[in-house]
């Protein structure tokens, strides 16, 4: 049986929001539509054949530090847990081609998680989306269109013992 | 002495030449109808996991070499261009290294995703 976190609830939660985006792409060369799950991971990452077709979309623990402070009303705290969402797509180095599909996911995710609550973590009381570049130029060299955001889920807790 | 050495019909010799297509990029989303060449040898084929601001991603590259001969008929290689293997696979130009007297085009190359 899998141990329960807060912040693997938030994870699960936030890619179940993403997945019923239904966000399908339609490859150019006219292969099938993809509708990629969100998937959790503990990063981002596109391994060969088994990240094939893409794109995909990962939700994982973001770079940044999760926080912890005091809430004002004694033994509660507001904890702050980052939560990265990715897309990987093939970039091919077409620096026009789908550049609508991607800043069109990036809004439609962004709006799912603007200043709302995550309905199946009661924890959660505010989220804020962070502004990330749209797409991060380091990939484009390896032939991938990267582009992510960074989502801040914070949640009101027991102190503890 | 002029003529002591042509190396324009070395790549003849070769084992394991592959035909491949060499598709020139004309835009952003564009290429020209391709160059069959019939003279292509594939060298080691390197697949890598690259990490890059935190995320793991797959890259495969290699290196191709290409009888100038059978680019004559164009534009010399650029990078970004497209090379098409025999099998459909795609692989992006990185860099263009002009060898052995000019004769031979040397390629690394990305596949592409």
């Amino acid at each position: 049986m899998a141990l329960s976190s807060v912040y693997e609830s938030i994870l699960s939660a936030a890619a179940g929001v993403v997945t019923d985006l239904v966000l399908t792409f339609n490859p150019p060369n006219g292969s099938n539509p993809v509708t990629p799950q969100a998937v959790v991971l503990k990063a981002p990452k596109v391994q060969e054949s088994l990240d094939t077709p893409l794109p995909v979309i990962a939700v994982s623990p973001a770079v940044e530090q999760q926080r912890t402070e005091p809430a004002a009303t004694e033994g509660l705290v507001f904890v702050t847990y980052p939560v990265e969402i990715a897309i990987h797509a093939a970039g091919n180095r077409d620096f026009a081609a789908d550049l609508d599909v991607w800043l069109n996911w990036r809004e439609q995710i962004r709006r799912q998680f603007q200043g709302t609550s995550l309905a199946e973590v009661p924890q959660v009381i505010d989220v804020n989306t962070d502004a990330d570049p749209a797409f991060d130029r380091g990939a484009i060299p390896d032939n991938y269109d990267r582009s992510k955001l960074t989502i801040r889920f914070k949640t009101i807790e027991p102190r503890g013992l | 002495v002029a003529g002591l050495i042509d190396p324009s019909e070395d790549f003849a010799v070769v084992d394991d030449r592959e035909t491949i297509t060499y598709y020139r990029r004309t835009g952003n989303s564009s290429f020209d109808e391709g160059s069959v060449c019939d003279n292509a040898l594939r060298r080691d084929v390197r697949r890598e996991e690259v990490q890059l601001n935190g995320a793991s991603l797959v890259r495969i590259k290699t290196r191709w070499h290409i009888w100038a001969a059978d680019l004559a008929q164009g534009p010399p290689p650029k990078v970004n261009d497209v090379i098409q293997d025999a099998a459909g696979v795609r692989w992006s130009v990185l860099e263009v290294d002009e060898g052995t007297l000019q004769s031979r085009y040397r390629i690394q190359a990305v596949q592409e995703r």
